[in-house]
């Protein structure tokens, strides 16, 4: 036991606390930033951890894939890439709402009908599709069809009980407004396919890898140009624009419900 | 001696998993370490322990 007084030994233990809570303070303030200096010598180990770890997780899953049916993986495939297709048309009206800064009438999201083509007109080529759902499903002359991320493509004509017939507005001799970048009106006319011609005078704003936005709804994207022919003796530049349409490569559809 | 490195280690180890694991506004295991080892050393003095 022991008489003396240990004030000066309590009172350095006081001042001690507080310096370092102090410094714990700071240190918090500034975490974000000595985070991200940090982060750059603990991202090689994080990334051998994650890549070691899904290696480890995904054991079971590669397993049963290996014994599965061919029929089965493509079905999963195919599953897979429709929700791509779903996931890439949210996000083009998203990305829609957001340059506009507005609501659509039916609020932030938009639901849609699949369909698939059955075949094209082998007596129109390229000029239009039939769709595999119909009256039934809700289908109705004049809606418009598009692509996956909201690229239109053809507009329907005709509804039967359980399959639609839709125009393609890329057929030869059909025409469309479109808007260009600089919101310049271009009289598209198809070209057949997925292309579209149009004249623009000499003195237009347009470069070749512009997109080119329907009229009606600036939210849909209807092509690109690919090329712009100026030639001097005419009047007018000549505007190829590609459209999304492929008859190898679409064949998902989607419409608004 | 040793509690201090011990400290400094465990220190190391919770700042490496505030940064991996993404804790961008506070650095949360490093605080709550902190926080125990302060509490720890302000009651340790008064840890009655017989020999």
């Amino acid at each position: 036991m022991t008489y003396l007084s240990d004030k000066k030994r309590k009172k350095r233990g006081y001042i001690w606390y507080s310096v370092v809570i102090l410094l714990i303070f700071i240190f918090v303030y500034f975490w974000p930033s000595v985070r991200t200096f940090l982060y750059n010598y603990v991202e090689g180990p994080v990334i051998i951890y994650g890549s070691t770890r899904t290696g480890i997780v995904s054991i079971p899953y590669n397993v049963s894939t290996y014994f599965k049916s061919k029929k089965d993986l493509e079905d999963i495939n195919r599953g897979l890439e429709l929700n791509i297709e779903r996931l890439e048309n949210e996000i083009a009206v998203k990305d829609a709402i957001i340059s506009d800064n507005k609501l659509s009438q039916n609020g932030s999201s938009v639901s849609t009908l699949e369909m698939y083509s059955i075949l094209e007109d082998s007596t129109n080529i390229y000029s239009t599709i039939i769709l595999s759902k119909g009256f039934k499903d809700g289908l109705e002359i004049n809606k418009l069809v598009y692509l996956r991320g909201r690229q239109p493509v053809c507009i329907i004509v005709e509804v039967h009980d359980q399959t639609s017939v839709c125009k393609l507005l890329s057929s030869s001799g059909s025409f469309i407004e479109g808007v260009s970048p600089n919101g310049e009106t271009l009289f598209l006319k198809g070209d057949g396919g997925g292309t579209f011609i149009a004249d623009i005078p000499r003195d237009a704003i347009l470069n070749e890898g512009d997109s080119v936005h329907l009229k009606s709804d600036p939210t849909l994207l209807l092509g690109t140009v690919v090329s712009i022919v100026k030639d001097n003796q005419a009047t007018a530049w000549k505007v190829y624009v590609r459209g999304q349409y492929n008859p190898i490569t679409s064949n998902v559809f989607y419409t608004d419900k | 001696m040793l509690r201090y490195i011990i400290y400094i280690i465990l220190l190391l180890i919770t700042l490496f998993f505030d940064t991996a694991l993404g804790a961008h506004r506070v650095p949360v295991f490093t605080l709550i370490l902190c926080v125990i080892v302060i509490i720890y050393e302000f009651i340790s003095p008064y840890i009655y322990t017989s020999r």
